[in-house]
């Protein structure tokens, strides 16, 4: 008996969840992000040049998670596109090797190839920047060591204390064992740090070297430069958008939006965006606006009514129609739901004895319908 | 369970290198505090409201988290090995500086006036009465702050101190939970072991302090 209520919660869950991945698949497009400052900032680019480029209704789902809950989403259609990196997709999602000396041409040309046969996605041209590891040193300290490149670093490498995070030293080919094996290193000191303290130390020079990711804002505000990696030994993770096919289908109009940005995100620009958020604390939503509309990719008044009413503003509304305060209302439900796509909140409240219940423009405020019925009392 | 003892077997010369690190850090942090803190703990004995001072302060020190410390200690120490044994040995002193005073400060007083009847001078008192009487709680003190430094030498692995920290980070960070396991199962055997062996040392002193009262 126990094992058939099992089963039938379990499938009363797959109905559940299959219904809610339908509701995903209603008009507009939901743009999805990693956990990560990098690609939220990204989706939230990508969010709003479609909202001011195109009359596609766009709904957020940033900071979802890992890459394979991205994937997962897309996949169901939860979201339609996210932001995804080329060695991310070629290892994780493609279960292909990164192997050292394959190129980033052929990584690139593999993942958009292999992403539209398995996963019927198109991942568009890179931005332009490659968030790898690398191996940093003080920008002011580069002369008097001599470096350029890590073969540089590495005829000294017996005068240098090198730092990475703990995850750096776990793995396989292109973490430490690689730098030994590839460059021949032998630091003078090798220490295990957390990540976050790493850029303390290499500025108050206590490490000479250490890992980093090509496009933190940490490394704008210590002043660090990322050494050229000559022997290739970082895979390239260049970050591009990728979206669902059936999408691009529905609305043709999108393909030449995601265009927009190929190649024009350099690593030091991408560093800059990621500075602001992280180290000046601004938001996602403002740091994002400010890029689109200094690059001229939207202008101020591709600026629309992106704005909706929040749930208190448009209770009152129904308050103030009903002629009641809001301490009067119980049992008060609000709903944001998208009829005929067209984005409007459903509520419902009862007050002495009867229920109310209106639609109103998300957008506008406008109360689109609204009842007044006598509540039904329960039967006893 | 097998896959753990693959993963143990795989970095058998990781672990025992750290294993090493990690009583070596917190070995000279609690020698150290042993060394420092014992000595203070009897001067207390002499001056009580310094005492209260002196174990307030060092109470207070004890409830900042360890991480914020080891942050501290970075900034005006730098990083790796000795910012923070310096860190565990503040943490260290606490527990044995108080162990030190209670027990010295509880030793029956017609101990100590049999003690001056017999026509001993105060370091006589101190070396032949007190101490042996007060060693239990020493110990105990001792003990205490011994369990504590074995764990929290964990978080030495934040700034590039070495030891089992590094294991269980790397493992966490990789998402590979029996390297996390390589470097917290010997951490609790540490614990376990220095227990045992205190706590017979305790039993010991006790046995001692039994037959004192009893004569």
């Amino acid at each position: 008996m126990k094992k058939k209520n099992t089963i039938t919660l379990f499938l009363a869950m797959l109905l559940l969840l299959s219904m809610l991945s339908g509701c995903g698949k209603s008009k507009g497009v939901t743009v999805g992000s990693k956990q990560f400052t990098e690609n939220i900032l990204l989706g939230e680019i990508y969010a709003q040049l479609i909202e001011a480029k195109t009359d596609i209704p766009v709904t957020r789902k940033l900071n979802l998670g890992g890459t394979a809950v991205c994937h997962l989403a897309a996949q169901k259609g939860e979201i339609d596109m996210y932001f995804e990196y080329t060695g991310t997709a070629y290892n994780e999602l493609l279960n292909h090797a990164l192997e050292a000396g394959v190129t980033k041409e052929e990584i690139l040309a593999v993942c958009q190839k292999e992403l539209n046969e398995n996963s019927q996605m198109t991942l568009f041209d890179p931005l332009g920047f490659n968030n790898t590891y690398a191996v940093a040193v003080k920008t002011s300290r580069l002369e008097e060591l001599g470096v350029e490149t890590l073969s540089d670093l590495s005829t000294i490498s017996d005068q240098i204390k090198f730092g990475a995070g703990h995850a750096f030293y776990t793995r396989l080919h292109d973490g430490y064992n690689g730098l030994v094996d590839t460059y021949g290193m032998k630091f003078k000191e090798t220490l295990k740090m957390d990540t976050s303290l790493l850029y303390e130390a290499a500025h108050t020079e206590d490490l000479d070297a250490i890992i980093v990711f090509t496009t933190d804002g940490l490394l704008k505000k210590y002043d660090l430069t990322c050494l050229v990696d000559d022997k290739t030994l970082f895979p390239p993770y260049e970050g591009a958008i990728l979206c669902r096919n059936d999408v691009l289908e529905r609305y043709p109009e999108l393909r030449d939006e995601l265009n927009t940005l190929a190649g024009k995100i350099d690593d030091e620009t991408m560093q800059m965006l990621n500075y602001q958020v992280d180290i000046e604390n601004r938001s996602v939503e403002e740091v994002a606006k400010e890029f689109l509309i200094s690059n001229g990719y939207i202008s101020i008044t591709d600026q629309d009514n992106s704005k909706i009413y929040t749930e208190q503003e448009v209770l009152d509304i129904a308050y103030k129609e009903a002629g009641i305060n809001s301490s009067q209302a119980s049992e008060i439900e609000v709903e944001l739901k998208t009829k005929d796509s067209v984005e409007v909140y459903e509520i419902e409240f009862d007050y002495d004895g009867y229920e109310y219940d209106y639609v109103i423009n998300a957008k506008t405020g406008e109360i689109l319908s609204k009842s007044r019925e006598k509540e039904e009392l329960p039967t006893t | 369970m097998s896959s753990f003892l693959t993963e143990l077997s795989r970095n058998s010369h990781a672990v025992l290198i750290a294993i090493g690190q990690h009583i070596g850090l917190s070995a000279v942090a609690i020698l150290l505090g042993i060394l420092v803190a014992v000595p203070v703990g009897v001067l207390l004995t002499y001056h009580t409201r310094a005492a209260k001072i002196v174990l307030g302060i060092f109470s207070v020190v004890n409830t900042i988290p360890s991480i914020v410390l080891l942050g501290f200690a970075m900034i005006f120490l730098g990083i790796g090995y000795i910012p923070a044994t310096i860190v565990l040995f503040v943490y260290s002193l606490l527990p044995i500086m108080r162990g030190t005073y209670t027990g010295i400060k509880e030793v029956n007083p017609n101990a100590l006036k049999a003690a001056k009847g017999m026509g001993m001078n105060r370091p006589q008192m101190l070396r032949l009465v007190q101490f042996p009487l007060a060693m239990p709680a020493i110990i105990t003190g001792i003990r205490l702050s011994t369990i504590y430094i074995i764990s929290w030498a964990t978080l030495a692995a934040f700034i590039g101190g070495g030891g089992l920290g590094d294991l269980i980070w790397m493992g966490l960070q990789s998402y590979n939970f029996h390297l996390v396991l390589c470097g917290a199962v010997p951490v609790t055997i540490l614990s376990l072991l220095v227990s045992f062996l205190l706590n017979h040392l305790i039993k010991r002193a006790s046995r001692h302090k039994g037959k004192e009262v009893a004569t």
